[in-house]
């Protein structure tokens, strides 16, 4: 994995609706490969994300949900691929035992 | 509370207009305890402002339609989890979502589902200053509205939220 993504979305200080609008439209905008971090703090985008996601190909990559803000990364699919939940998602900085 | 002109039916129909906020929750419950006694169907109805989705337009958040796709999606969402929280999420409850003016949108619903009464917070999510202006959803309800309403305050402990 790329150290940087290709590109960063700061939705920190913004709530949904916009939150989703702005997630869709990069995601729209992006190519097929190219990757996208999103770093935000609104509990109800983290919450709901990946049920605004679900028209759209992407495979999650990294999720740093546990501290605020959070960091989301993905990297967007194909049009026709299936929504790819990778083996190497993981959530970083968890503090649970393993 | 159903309107003295109208014949008294078996299951009243009840109109729950919800922005997400604190006050419509306060709402929903009010409607749920009215319907509980009386057996009456509740039906719950989100409304997109046609002026937030122009905003997003303008602001270059997406074409018209990819707009409205994410704001329907999210609002679908966004009900069944409210719905979820008030333990409404059973049979007996409608939903419905659309986009439009909402004083106007909520009329047309309360006459497509022949709404015995109509259950609204008193302060939604609108800014506090254009509604002391110009008025709450609400108040502009009921300026066109000819089905009684049940206007519910907010809770003392929602302070202005």
């Amino acid at each position: 994995m790329k150290a940087a993504a290709d590109r960063i979305l700061d939705l920190r200080g913004m709530i949904i609706p916009v939150t989703f609008l702005k997630v869709t439209r990069a995601l729209r905008e992006m190519k097929a490969g190219e990757t996208i971090e999103i770093v935000g703090n609104d509990p109800e985008t983290r919450r709901d994300l990946f049920k605004i996601l679900q028209t759209f190909s992407y495979e999650l990559l990294t999720m740093n949900n546990k501290q605020i803000p959070y960091r989301i990364r993905l990297i967007k699919g194909r049009p026709n691929d299936a929504i790819v939940k990778s083996s190497r998602t993981r959530e970083t900085h968890d503090p649970r035992p393993r | 509370m159903p309107s003295s002109s109208r014949p008294a039916r078996e299951r009243p129909t009840i109109l729950v207009p919800v922005d997400f906020s604190l006050c419509s929750g306060t709402a929903l419950g009010k409607a749920r305890s009215w319907a509980a006694e009386h057996g009456g169907k509740i039906v719950v109805l989100h409304v997109i402002d046609h002026d937030f989705v122009a905003q997003c337009i303008r602001e270059h958040l997406g074409s018209e339609n990819e707009i409205k796709k994410t704001l329907f999606l999210n609002a679908k969402i966004r009900l069944r989890d409210f719905l979820r929280g008030e333990d409404m999420d059973g049979d007996g409850v409608e939903t419905a979502v659309c986009e439009g003016i909402p004083c106007i949108e909520i009329n047309k619903k309360a006459l497509a589902c022949d709404a015995d009464m109509i259950v609204m917070g008193s302060r939604g999510h609108a800014d506090e200053m254009k509604t002391i202006f110009f008025g709450s959803t609400t108040e502009r309800v009921l300026r066109f509205i000819r089905r009684p309403v049940l206007c519910v305050p907010p809770k003392e402990n929602h302070g202005h939220k």
